[in-house]
């Protein structure tokens, strides 16, 4: 099938630079050749917290309109993680669509934009796992667990790293 | 859910049906002769439980035509049915109601074929949006599941019963003049509009997937957003008019049309958002073409030659301007494809890269063109300029409900100089304080530190990153606090201005305190002193920014820096005969 749409083009050419020259850590490319718009991540879970060693795997799944506008992203299986939701789906600022958040809590800049690329979106989530931001979470629960019983919470992430290595 | 409402519905069907049949069994039983069986079936307790056996016929002839017409109905669907069912239903009630007709089994039959061709409708409609939203690209721009597609069969037989049914409801009001019958001409109307229309939408796709075979190079068919909000523009401006009319036909005091009521609201705001959308659509068209100018091949050298949205190479020879590749350049000097510009402007109108406002606000037209005489001296690449007269105009919105009006730079890295001559006017003091928007471009050397007022007026403390404050004191304050809330909002953020009404002799003290509690030494003059105190936030926004966090200055080591650094007090000296220029400006103004 040709790539003909911007978004078909664009994302083989990130694609194209991203298996040229992969970042530490992260591994990404399409699920399947014919479809550019589902891509497979493996991200590793940057090292000195506990997500350490860990190895996830996550869906970037990609709007018709990319890049104006911006990709999911869903961890498969789900981690434990304030910013993750329970399902898997990751909230983060750089994935929300572009304008003023209605809550006044993103500033605009933080937020989507065609400037952005997966490399960086994978970067961000990378640094995610590493810096939780508890302050806007998105799964409650992780997020109690993370102020207030930070040992279990560890524990729970060690298991989850444990079955991403499929031990 | 599904299977409860199923179980509910087969309990309904079966009590209907045994109550029903028990009825006529009852009524023939008893009765001599078929008339007088009748007459006993349509009196009583027994219309009720014939009426409710006919609807539940009804409900399941539609339900076989649905499955022959449609086939199995997607979630979208019958999401909308449901939504769109309360009203109609309601509606259609208090249309009965309204009306005064003879025949009661005519108009509810009527009523219910008038739903039931509605809720098709619905169905139909969601279908034909639905074959324009397929993920899968080669099946959207085939020709073949266009043309030949089940839904064109049932789109011809509503068109045909819609016809039918227009036709006897015209002849009936003739014949009878009852309500009734132009109400559901008129809806019915609609309703073949409403496909009319939609035809005309396939029209357009199907022309767009012949254009792409053509010129199989082209992305999409640009034209098409337009025609599709041209035919959107014209059938909601029909929609209105004619609840409109059908308002004004009932209007009259003895029977008040409530039913209509809300429909007509709710098509004449739809018209008016239509209208909005299409002017804010033609507007940005325009302006694109207008107010931006076109890049030149030097522009496209080095970093700038990639297209941030689509990542490709962008190039001005042997393309014709106007082309969807032709680059245009913004004011904030990024260059992007005109055609990745226009889709990108229909989800944000900033700048994708600086966030910068890629067009003024609707009020600056005019400003700029007042403000262009003085501001000719800033444009590096007056070549452009031929066709478009104001993109190079720095411009300040005057926006007097805006409490924070916009300081707005256009195409060159505005120069601090250029900013104060031409931004800095009183209108954008609020307190005293220069009020800069969120997306406000700043010159190059500038820091901003946030400012928070105090309770003393003349006070203000500047948040040098962490726990570092320093305090801005104002000696003669000439401007009176403002006492609405905005004043009380302590958590207020602006930028570090100079107040309003303050002299360079006025300004007393701008002392930064550190954790130590070290101050400069005061007693200079004002501008000397705001120098230092610059140049001092300068290093201390570095060591912040540098981590460490309990920065810890003393004045000598302070003072010693200060000297290494020529490069930055020459930097500092141009923001300064800014503020100073600034400065004299506003002792013009006072004197």
């Amino acid at each position: 099938m040709p790539a003909r749409s911007t978004a078909q083009r664009r994302l083989l050419k990130e694609y194209q630079e991203l298996s040229r020259d992969p970042p530490e850590g992260i591994i990404a490319g399409p699920a399947n050749e014919d479809n550019l718009f589902v891509w497979d991540c493996l991200l590793e879970g940057p090292p000195g917290t506990s997500y350490e060693n860990g190895v996830f795997s996550a869906v970037l799944t990609f709007p018709k309109d990319y890049p104006l506008s911006p990709p999911s992203l869903k961890f498969d299986p789900p981690i434990l993680h304030p910013n993750i939701y329970a399902d898997g789906n990751v909230c983060i600022s750089i994935l929300h669509p572009p304008g003023e958040d209605p809550n006044q809590y993103e500033r605009a800049e933080e937020r989507w934009s065609p400037v952005q690329s997966v490399e960086k979106i994978l970067l961000s989530v990378v640094s995610m796992l590493a810096e939780p931001n508890v302050e806007s979470g998105a799964n409650i629960d992780a997020c109690k667990l993370w102020r207030d019983d930070r040992k279990k919470f560890e524990e729970i992430v060690r298991n989850d790293v444990k079955k991403s290595l499929g031990l | 859910m599904v299977s409860r409402i199923k179980n509910q519905f087969t309990l309904y069907f079966i009590i209907s049906n045994v109550l029903a049949l028990g009825c006529i069994y009852h009524a023939f039983d008893t009765r001599p002769n078929f008339l007088s069986a009748c007459i006993f079936l349509s009196g009583g307790l027994n219309v009720i439980i014939i009426g409710n056996w006919l609807i539940l016929l009804a409900v399941l002839l539609g339900k076989f035509l649905q499955v022959m017409l449609f086939g199995e109905l997607r979630l979208v669907e019958v999401t909308h049915i449901y939504e769109q069912m309360g009203f109609t239903l309601t509606t259609s009630l208090f249309g009965l109601a309204t009306f005064r007709v003879e025949n009661a089994l005519v108009s509810g039959s009527l009523t219910i074929f008038n739903i039931t061709l509605k809720v098709f409708h619905w169905i139909l409609f969601d279908r034909i949006d639905g074959l324009f939203q397929v993920s899968d690209e080669d099946q959207l721009y085939s020709l073949k599941r266009v043309l030949f597609n089940r839904i064109h069969i049932a789109m011809g037989a509503l068109l045909f019963v819609d016809y039918h049914f227009i036709s006897y409801c015209i002849g009936s009001s003739y014949e009878n003049p009852s309500d009734i019958y132009v109400a559901y001409e008129f809806e019915v109307g609609l309703l073949f509009l409403g496909i009319i229309f939609n035809i005309f939408k396939i029209l357009i796709h199907v022309f767009e997937i012949i254009y792409l075979k053509q010129y199989p190079d082209e992305e999409s068919f640009e034209n098409k957003g337009l025609l599709i909000q041209v035919v959107d523009l014209v059938h909601v401006f029909i929609k209105a008019l004619m609840y409109i009319l059908l308002l004004s036909i009932f209007l009259n005091p003895y029977n008040f049309p409530i039913h209509v009521i809300r429909d007509c609201f709710i098509s004449c705001m739809a018209f008016y958002k239509k209208l909005k959308d299409f002017i804010h659509f033609m507007k940005n068209a325009k302006r694109i073409d207008n107010y931006l100018p076109n890049a030149h091949q030097e522009d496209l050298e080095g970093s700038n030659s990639l297209c941030i949205i689509c990542r490709e190479d962008m190039t001005t020879e042997g393309l014709t301007q106007g082309h969807r590749l032709y680059p245009k350049k913004l004011r904030c000097n990024h260059i992007i494809h005109l055609g990745c510009l226009k889709s990108w402007l229909e989800i944000s109108q900033l700048c994708p890269m600086c966030r910068a406002q890629v067009f003024e606000n609707s009020d600056f037209a005019e400003n700029s063109n007042a403000n262009n005489g003085n501001n000719n001296n800033n444009n590096i690449n007056d070549e452009n300029n031929d066709n478009n007269n104001n993109n190079n105009a720095p411009g300040i919105n005057r926006d007097v409900i805006n409490p924070t009006p916009t300081i707005e730079i256009i195409n060159n890295r505005p120069q601090p100089e250029d900013f104060f001559e031409n931004q800095l006017t009183a209108r954008n003091f609020q307190n005293g304080i220069l009020q800069l928007d969120a997306d406000a471009l700043i010159p190059d050397d500038w820091t901003l530190l946030p400012l928070e007022t105090t309770a003393d007026t003349g006070t203000f403390k500047v948040c040098l990153g962490g726990d570092n404050w320093a305090t801005l004191e104002i000696q003669d304050n000439k401007y009176t606090p403002d006492t609405s809330e905005k004043s009380q909002d302590k958590e207020q953020i602006d930028v570090l201005g100079i107040p309003e009404g303050t002299s360079a002799s006025m300004m007393k003290s701008f002392s930064p305190s550190m954790r130590d509690g070290s101050t400069l030494s005061t007693g200079e003059s004002s501008t000397e002193l705001l120098r230092k105190c610059l140049a001092k936030l300068q290093q201390l926004d570095k060591k912040i920014s540098g981590s460490e966090k309990s920065a810890v200055i003393d004045e000598e080591e302070e003072e010693e820096e200060e000297e290494e650094e020529e490069e930055e007090e020459e930097e500092l000296g141009q923001i300064l005969r800014g503020i100073e220029s600034d400065l004299k400006m506003s002792v013009g103004r006072q004197y």
